[in-house]
């Protein structure tokens, strides 16, 4: 099964949001740009993308819209909607309390 | 609005689920290329690199299969996947699915036909504005509501700091029509305000306004508006009717006074009675112009039905105390004028406040108890009906035991089984609710044609609306899931070693489970309730049409004479009543005839101050009255004590006389001859007794015995008959009406005064007990359906049972058991099952029909004779149930039945 066990639960929602807050992208492209920004540390499985999505997107974080790309082609390409700008602010900042917390506890001499 | 997008995503994926599912495969596609480009790009071939992007994505099947599964439309799949599945198994057992959703249809029927009244009668608003600030101002006396006098009225509408109105409307009906027609138009006075008050505005025209109720009003008082049935009926619906006229008449004015009409009312508003429409409304103003005798200025006499809209914020009790105060001042400034007695009972008198949102008090009295009541009883007849579905769904569930086990088997969760059985009796319930709707369609107006029993001024519209069809399918489903629960429950804990024991179930659990045994005593137990109930009633109707109640009905009739329209007074009246009279004796198919001002019971009686010559008066002593000619009492009946009738010496001249019934003989008299005393007897003087006769029922036929003095009518100038009008009784020989019609004909010759339509005394009597009469017919209709629902019950389970056990009868009868002894324990077991149900029910009977003890009269609810009859009857519609699984048991062929294993 190729459940994101190797991400903390509810961070790959977390990671969605936050690409494609910068700019509306399909779902292979949101994969490529989580690799490539954490310098290939986080490896998203591809399979677990999709449900994620599509859960965003019944939550009405994020909405899609079919566009045309490169070659003749057609991709679904998702937006941020003013909910889910909303939702990925309490997010990260729930993330970055959560990120404080454990290095305050790791690093602890 | 994110609720209102979530909902369109949803609705999408359900409805346009293939695009969904398309646009889902779409975009995996769309995925995989890009990765295979991308390998390809690495250096790999197509073939590889296909491979490998495959082998990264994993399974697409399931990763399709969780994004539905995020689409939250899993659960409404599968609630259409057990409806289709549920239909799918009533097609296999068609005549299973028949007779349980048959057994609810007529339980939610029958709940729904007495929910409608209880609708209309009590919960529907009334269709005008802010129903819920309407309030209904009344007085109550110890012996019941009362109206209010005009002059209180007026008191209260202008003192009061409650209310942002007060309106009236009489309480008694104007006839517009007095042909004698089917259907006379009827109206009522209203305050001017009336309208404004209720907020109502007009169709066609204008309403009446504060205005046209002054006396001195410019435009004249004798305007009308009228109600959108009588525009219809009368007027064709045409707009040109504003400014027609239409006549009333009166007694101030015998030729009729014409009244304009200025207004028509919109369709909803019938009036603020349930049950009465409104053909037309006067202002109060007209009456004097109506009536020689004007009740406007009389504080004594109470004809008005009052309504207040509360200001914003005044509570119910609040307003009272303000009308309280009002009263108070009323009573104390009238007492001046007017004798103790009369202050001694004003200040008796209660004022109440109560909620009008539903329409004024008058049938919501007189019915809301027994409607409410039958409310009860049929949820009664629902239980019974629902425990029929239980068993038979339990019996059904035993049949599908291997399926069940063969499901959780192969992993089907118990849940899941208990939802899609849960399925199953919610669409049987929504069946038994579609055709119970049409039951109550049909069975609803039986009923408040029970109510309105012949009246044609009575009308209660009992068309379903929202509310009742919102009940309906509340009932439904509650009685279906209710009903569903327990064998859904049941079955569901069918496991796996259990289908091995299937195919010794046939001998091994061949009798009736403890569950289907308690729920066929339970049915029996309720049905015997209601059974026990309305046999209660009907020995009461019967009771009351047998009883003695020192007169006899039969063949009796009477018609009211009017010579005061006619213009007949005095002197000229009296012949004219004579004149009748003789011609009445000498019609055919007449035994006897008199004129009267009562007739026993149906009249609701005249009381009157009484008081023996040469005694201490009592201020408080009343008697009843009635006014009579000589043959009174041939014509009903009543034996005379002592002394003699009425004849032809009692003159102008002779002193006036009276005969008393036996009752007052004995309160005013006791061991004393009353005959040839002289007493007074209010206004009607001081008269001399002549007679005794036996005590007949006076103004009810529950009550006690009642003194009663009955006055000469046409001794003299003075007597009522000059003054009042009288009713023609006869007794006949033959067929009644068509005699009274022939009479009614022959009197017509007399003079050209109208005579109204003879009716029997009978007749007249069964309306004074219509509650008795509601209660018995549709509890007797409940009581019935429930035995026979109880009956298909146990018929079902037996015949399920015997059926079952056709392998082993088949043995016994080979091994050779005698027919009968594969009958009788058939037959038993019924009978045992019914006995069970009557241990239970006759406590519960004893302690349940009391509640009904004041509807009863001449039997008590604990009769021994109803008991046993109720009793007997159970017992022998169990073994009629029985009977037919036992002998089909017992005609079994060993060999066919053998084969058959």
């Amino acid at each position: 099964m190729s459940k994101p066990t190797d991400l903390v639960q509810g961070t790959l929602d977390l990671l969605i949001l936050k690409i494609i807050a910068l700019e509306p992208m399909h779902g292979w492209a949101i994969g490529q740009r989580i690799s490539q920004m954490s310098n290939d540390v986080l490896q998203v499985g591809q399979g677990s993308l999709y449900p994620a999505l599509h859960k965003l997107e019944q939550q009405g974080w994020i909405e899609a819209e079919w566009r045309g790309t490169e070659n003749n082609r057609r991709a679904k390409y998702y937006t941020l909607t003013r909910e889910g700008r909303r939702a990925l602010k309490q997010e990260a900042a729930q993330w970055e309390r959560l990120s404080v917390a454990i290095s305050l506890i790791v690093d602890h001499p | 609005m994110r609720l209102v997008k979530t909902v369109r995503l949803r609705l999408r994926s359900m409805f346009r689920s293939t695009r969904v599912e398309h646009e889902l495969a779409e975009e995996l596609r769309d995925h995989l290329e890009r990765q295979i480009e991308l390998h390809m790009a690495a250096g790999l071939s197509r073939a590889a690199a296909r491979a490998t992007a495959y082998r990264e994505f994993g399974n697409v099947g399931l990763v399709q299969e969780q994004c539905r599964d995020t689409r939250g439309v899993a659960w409404l799949e599968d609630l259409v996947r057990d409806v289709v599945y549920a239909l799918r198994g009533m097609r296999r057992s068609p005549g299973h699915a028949a007779v349980t959703a048959l057994s609810l249809a007529l339980g939610i029927g029958a709940n729904t036909a007495t929910f409608s009244l209880v609708n209309t009668l009590l919960l529907r608003h009334l269709p005008v504005a802010d129903p819920q600030e309407l309030v209904e101002l009344g007085s109550e006396t110890s012996s019941g509501p009362g109206n209010f006098s005009y002059p209180l009225y007026e008191r209260v509408r202008d003192q009061n700091s409650t209310f942002s109105h007060v309106a009236a409307v009489s309480s008694p009906v104007i006839r517009a029509d007095d042909d004698g027609s089917e259907h006379p138009s009827l109206g009522r006075y209203v305050s001017g305000n009336f309208f404004e008050a209720l907020g109502v505005k007009a169709s066609l025209g204008r309403l009446l306004t504060p205005d046209d109720d002054r006396l001195d009003s410019a435009g004249g008082v004798t305007v009308a508006v009228i109600s959108d049935g009588l525009w219809q009926r009368v007027f064709g619906g045409e707009s040109s009717v504003i400014g027609k006229t239409f006549a009333l008449g009166g007694t101030a004015s015998p030729a009729g006074v014409p009244f304009t009409i200025v207004g028509v009312l919109p369709r909803q508003f019938q009036g603020l009675i349930v049950g009465r429409s409104d053909d037309f409304y006067v202002p109060f103003a007209s009456e004097p112009r109506l009536n020689a005798r004007s009740l406007r200025n009389s504080p004594a006499a109470g004809w008005l039905k009052v309504v207040g809209r509360l200001k914003p914020g005044i509570a119910r009790n609040t307003a009272k105390a303000d009308v309280d105060v009002i009263y108070g001042r009323f009573v104390d400034d009238a007492a001046a004028s007017s004798s103790e007695a009369a202050t001694r009972q004003r200040r008796a008198r209660r004022m109440t406040v109560e909620s009008a949102r539903a329409g004024l008090s008058g049938p919501r009295r007189q019915f809301a108890r027994p409607v409410l009541l039958l409310m009860g009883a049929v949820a009664l007849v629902l239980v019974v009906a629902c425990a029929n579905v239980v068993s038979l769904l339990l019996t059904r569930g035993l049949a599908r035991r291997a399926e069940i086990a063969v499901r959780l088997a192969v992993g089907a969760s118990r849940t899941r089984l208990v939802r899609q059985l849960l399925a199953e009796s919610a669409v049987l319930g929504l069946i038994g609710g579609g055709v119970g709707l049409a039951v109550a369609v049909w069975g609803t107006p039986w009923i408040a044609a029970l109510m309105a029993n012949g009246d044609p001024s009575v009308a209660y519209d009992v068309a379903p609306d929202s509310t009742v069809l919102i009940f309906t399918l509340l009932v439904s489903l509650g009685a279906a899931l209710l009903a569903g629960l327990i064998p859904a429950v049941r079955v569901s804990r069918a496991n796996v070693p259990s289908l091995r024991e299937d195919a010794g179930a046939r001998t091994a659990r061949a009798g009736l489970s403890v569950w289907t045994r308690g729920l066929i005593a339970f049915q029996m137990a309720l049905s015997l309730l209601l059974l026990a109930g309305a046999l209660l009633l009907v020995t009461t109707l019967r009771n009351f049409r047998t009883g003695d109640f020192g007169f006899d009905r039969e063949g009796v009739l009477s018609m009211g004479l009017q010579p005061a329209r006619a213009g007949y007074t005095g002197e000229r009246r009296l012949t004219y009543y004579r004149a009748v009279l003789e011609r009445a004796r000498n019609a055919a198919g007449v035994r006897s005839a008199a004129l009267s001002l009562g007739m026993p019971v149906i009249s609701g009686g005249v009381d009157t101050s009484f008081a023996v010559e040469g005694e201490p008066a009592d201020p408080d002593a009343s008697v009843g009255v009635n006014d009579v000619t000589d043959g009174y009492f041939d014509v009903t009946g009543t034996r005379f004590l002592a002394g003699r009738d009425f004849g032809p010496q009692d003159g102008p001249q002779s002193s006036p006389v009276a005969i008393v019934n036996d009752a007052l003989a004995r309160r005013y008299f006791g061991t004393r001859n009353p005959i040839g005393q002289r007493v007074r007897a209010g206004l009607r003087g001081v008269v001399e007794i002549v007679g005794v006769v036996a005590t007949a029922k006076y103004q009810s036929l529950k009550e006690d015995d009642a003194p009663v003095i009955y006055v000469h009518a046409l001794q003299s100038a003075n007597s009522a008959g000059a003054t009042i009008n009288l009713n023609l009784v006869a007794k006949t020989a033959g067929d009644p009406l068509s005699v009274g019609l022939a009479l009614r004909r022959a009197i017509g010759e007399v003079a050209p005064v109208r005579v109204t339509v003879p009716e029997t005394l009978s007749s007249q009597i069964d309306r004074t007990v219509i509650e008795e009469r509601l209660i018995a017919r549709v509890l007797g209709v409940f009581a019935l359906l429930a035995v026979g629902l109880a009956a298909a019950g146990l018929y079902g389970v037996l015949a399920y049972s015997t059926t079952r056990r056709t392998g082993e009868i088949g043995i016994r009868l080979a091994l050779g058991a005698t027919r009968s002894a594969v009958l009788w324990p058939v037959l038993a077991e019924a009978a045992k099952l019914a006995a069970l149900g009557i241990a239970i029910g006759l406590p519960a009977a004893l302690a349940v029909t009391r509640l009904l003890s004041n509807l009863l009269y001449g039997v008590t609810p604990t009769d021994a004779r109803v008991l046993g009859a109720v009793v007997l009857c159970l017992l022998g519609v169990a073994l009629i149930a029985a009977s037919v699984p036992a002998w089909r048991a017992s005609r079994v062929n060993p060999l066919i039945a053998l084969r058959y294993e």
